[in-house]
């Protein structure tokens, strides 16, 4: 089309296409990015997007077509390639190492020749920290760091390369929380003014109304869409191009207080149906829980004398909490958790959400404080707890539940679905079909149960992960950041199975860092801060900015 | 006799001092070969024999140390070429070592040779107790003793130290970078070796100036552990293998004290003194492990 890259145009892919045996990835995808724009590749998790970027940064070789840039044809594989190109990659998993300092990480990267000045790297570091308001301390090991930092410096790193000029990121705000979002796409405009070409991939529209000069839309491996700014396009356009016909029902947030599940849908297994309910909200709880919302701040529980409210599955009190290095990581915990009440935890990533998760599945040892789960105190590993009826999806699925090698199925049979014996093994059979006709597993849109978990895309992992928590039916479910990095419709499945999984009788506790979803999902709204787990607060009388606040400044604010 | 032990423990433990530096290289980048004591041996023969035939000590070191370097090469290609399991591969090559050495060393056994010799640094050596301790060695000691600090600074004041790290904590970071870590590891490995083959040569060519079947006596296994003891630092395993031949020299002055103890017994202490060691060292600092030691790297990895 253009001629020798003039508009400026950076980087051209003409009929690109990649394939994983017969699986289509890519199918004759036409790209341009120009210098000094933001173009945004929106799609739903398995539309092709990371392939895409993969081919791009020179992991993936193309099976067709042709890449220019400056109008001259290019080959990017291997990725040393497209790096001296000029081509930079935000990872979504970042490409650092957590055991060396934040400056070697640089250094690895960003460093030439055999002997490394540790002064002029750190200089030009913290130059281009300050010049992009990408705050990082050099010296700090990156397992110090939280992701919204790890992610700065993996940008750091980028800009760093010698001669970048398009820079790829990844999904980059879905490890960030609400306030840092804000200060990243800021950050990007800076980048677009000073002339690099960005490549935003994201599922959220809302960033690419916000912040895209062009985009195009990716829908099972072909480009569907594609507009720039002054063409004008709406959030609906982009919605369509992306999901095809389905079109999503948003999940709305039910007045669930106090009501409570009938028998018999706990036995059937199937959540009842809703109905709107006209009374008040507080009406059938119990009035300390009434006084507790009003008066958050306050000791809920004395030791010496726990009193058991109606409903009551789990309750940590005076909990401790030490970090994987030892030091505290929360004091004075106190949680109560209820039947069919969803707890939502909000609070800025790093502040111990982990660890409480932990504590509660039995993975940590609490360092001081009691657990008690129906009345009885729990104090075990985690066998106690899952006996106790706990079930955990932990922040980082792929990392921690998931056995490389092993099929969907064979983790569903490790913790999940009933086995039956036959002979002297398992009947994977009956397994399967107890799996395949889960009411679970096909809301979810789990994956075919033969496939290897570990070649699972982060999506599916995710959806293995729930699907294999609500297949047992807890009595409590811990779940943390259930839609991260997910596309719009997983994340309605999910959402509208924790809340039917709630109405079933399972007490909740749900950590995110999606605030909308928290508000719409939670009975009762808590936050970390300092050390502290503050709240509870209700929903219906708080507003996501004084939340907000609070994962900023605690109480004080 | 304190004086005696210490100046003892330098010289004893030298040899497991130089084949741990070098198993930390290797394990720093993600492989472990247990097979470090099958490298000291075949140094320790090889170096034995050169100095034999060419009567120069300096020629005798350096074959060693391509001698070890040598076997290590097989553990490199079976785990980083053929994805066997280390651990495996490591034991292996162990016992062949052991067997091979013994086998071509039958005639070494009666050889004598001059080799190295302590060499006192004027001025230096003249200092009481500390000169006798620290600087009436031979030269491949004093060497040994620079080599930690230099180490210590490539491993982390270097690019090629953070490359090495990074190879043994997450090789698709490294991959990332445009560096392949497989041949980071072969380097590694091999580096490894050639430290051991040297460790062994010392033994026989400065230590002892004779050659045994099997002298060694697990002194490769005992690296192996000093390494994971030292939590993976340079200076660290220097202590731990100075530890391991203060050990030696007490049971060599106890012997020569004529003191009822069994001399089974005596042997045993050295290694008992490591496993008390191992089970002394606090397990707290999780991070300190590099983590891709237990994992082979996949060559089509798509970081």
């Amino acid at each position: 089309m253009e001629n020798q890259g003039s508009n400026g145009v950076l980087l051209r892919t003409v009929g690109l296409t990649k394939r994983f045996g017969s699986l289509v990835a890519n199918q004759g995808i036409d790209l341009a990015v120009k210098a000094g724009t933001i173009h945004a590749v929106l799609g739903e998790n398995g539309a092709g997007k990371s392939t895409l970027m993969k081919m791009l940064y020179g992991v993936y070789k193309p099976d067709e077509g042709e890449i220019y840039m400056d109008g001259r044809p290019v080959t990017l594989h291997p990725p040393s390639r497209a790096r001296e190109k000029g081509i930079g990659m935000v990872f979504q998993d970042f490409r650092l190492i957590p055991a060396m300092t934040a400056l070697d990480n640089v250094a690895l990267a960003a460093g030439s020749g055999w002997r490394f000045r540790r002064g002029s790297l750190r200089e030009r570091m913290l130059e281009i920290s300050a010049k992009y308001g990408l705050s990082v301390n050099p010296d700090v090991p990156v397992w110090q760091l939280d992701l919204g930092q790890r992610q700065r410096l993996e940008i750091v790193k980028t800009l760093m390369a010698p001669n970048v000029r398009l820079i790829i990121f990844d999904e980059p705000t879905s490890v960030l929380v609400p306030q840092e979002v804000r200060a990243f796409l800021d950050m990007l405009g800076l980048l677009r003014k000073d002339g690099f070409g960005i490549l935003l991939i994201t599922h959220k529209i809302d960033e690419v109304l916000a912040c895209a000069d062009e985009v195009s839309v990716l829908r099972a491996g072909r480009l569907t869409y594609r507009a720039e700014r002054d063409e004008g396009w709406t959030a609906e356009r982009l919605v369509s191009a992306m999901l095809g016909e389905r079109t999503p029902q948003p999940v709305t947030k039910r007045d669930r207080a106090g009501k409570r599940p009938t028998e018999e849908a706990r036995r059937s297994g199937h959540p009842s149906e809703e109905v709107p309910r006209p009374e008040p909200r507080f009406a059938d709880m119990p009035p300390e829980a009434l006084s507790r919302m009003e008066h958050p701040s306050e000791e809920t529980s004395h030791p010496g004398c726990p009193s058991e409210g109606p409903g009551e599955v789990l309750r940590l009190e005076n909990g401790a909490i030490a970090g994987d290095h030892g030091e505290l990581v929360l004091e004075s915990v106190n949680l109560t958790l209820r039947r069919g009440e969803i707890t939502g935890v909000a609070g800025i990533s790093g502040n111990g959400q982990r660890e409480l998760a932990e504590a509660l599945c039995g993975l940590r040892r609490l360092k001081r404080g009691t657990v008690t789960i129906g009345g009885k105190p729990v104090a075990g590993g985690p066998r106690e707890f899952l006996e106790a009826g706990v079930a955990c999806v932990p922040e980082d699925p792929l990392r921690e539940s998931v056995v490389p090698g092993f099929t969907i199925l064979e983790h569903m049979a490790l913790e999940g679905i009933p086995l039956r014996r036959r002979r002297m093994g398992i009947d994977w059979r009956h397994a399967r079909e107890a799996l395949e006709a889960s009411e679970e597993a096909r809301a979810l849109n789990l994956a075919e149960a033969g496939r290897r978990a570990d070649r699972l895309s982060g999506g599916n992992v995710q959806r293995m992960v729930l699907a294999r928590a609500l297949i047992r039916r807890p009595r409590v479910l811990i779940v943390s950041y259930p839609s991260r990095g997910l596309d719009i419709g997983t994340v309605h499945a999910i959402q509208r199975q924790l809340i039917g999984l709630a109405e079933s009788g399972t007490a909740i506790l749900l950590f995110s860092e999606d605030l909308d979803e928290l508000f719409k999902l939670s009975d009762r709204l808590m936050v970390l801060f300092g050390k502290r787990l503050l709240g509870p607060y209700d929903p219906a009388e708080t507003d996501a900015f004084r939340i907000g606040e609070r994962m900023l400044r605690g109480e004080t604010a | 006799m304190i004086a005696d032990i210490l100046t003892g423990a330098l010289r004893s433990g030298t040899s497991v001092m130089l084949a741990s530096q070098g198993e930390l290289i290797s394990e720093r980048a993600g492989v472990i070969n247990l097979g470090t004591e099958g490298c000291m041996l075949a140094g320790a023969l090889g170096g034995f024999a050169t100095t034999v035939w060419t009567g120069n000590p300096w020629l005798g070191a350096l074959a060693g140390g391509l001698c070890g370097m040598l076997l290590s090469l097989i553990h490199a290609c079976l785990v980083l070429d053929r994805g066997a399991n280390q651990l495996a591969s490591g034991l292996t090559l162990m016992f062949f070592g052991i067997g091979v050495t013994a086998f071509l060393g039958r005639s070494f056994v009666s050889e004598q040779i001059v080799g190295f010799n302590p060499a006192p640094i004027p001025v230096l050596s003249d200092i009481p107790v500390l000169g006798e301790v620290l600087f009436n060695h031979d030269p491949l000691t004093y060497l040994s003793m620079l080599l930690v600090p230099a180490l210590w600074f490539v491993l982390f004041r270097t690019r090629i130290g953070i490359i090495l790290r990074a190879a043994g904590e997450r090789e698709e970071v490294l991959f990332a970078c445009g560096v392949n870590p497989r041949l980071v590891r072969y380097a590694a490995v091999l580096a490894g070796g050639f430290l051991a083959g040297i460790g062994g040569a010392q033994l026989s060519v400065a230590y002892t100036h004779s050659w045994v079947e099997n002298m060694t006596a697990g002194r490769g296994v005992v690296a192996v552990a000093m390494v994971i003891f030292a939590a993976w630092r340079p200076f660290r395993a220097m202590l731990g293998a100075y530890l391991f031949g203060a050990a030696q020299a007490l049971q060599l002055t106890v012997q020569q004290q004529g003191l009822p103890i069994s001399p089974y017994f005596l042997f045993m202490a050295p290694y008992v003194l490591t496993l008390a060691a191992l089970l002394i060292v606090e397990r707290r600092k999780r991070s300190s492990v590099p983590e891709g030691l237990s994992r082979v790297f996949a060559a089509d990895a798509d970081g």
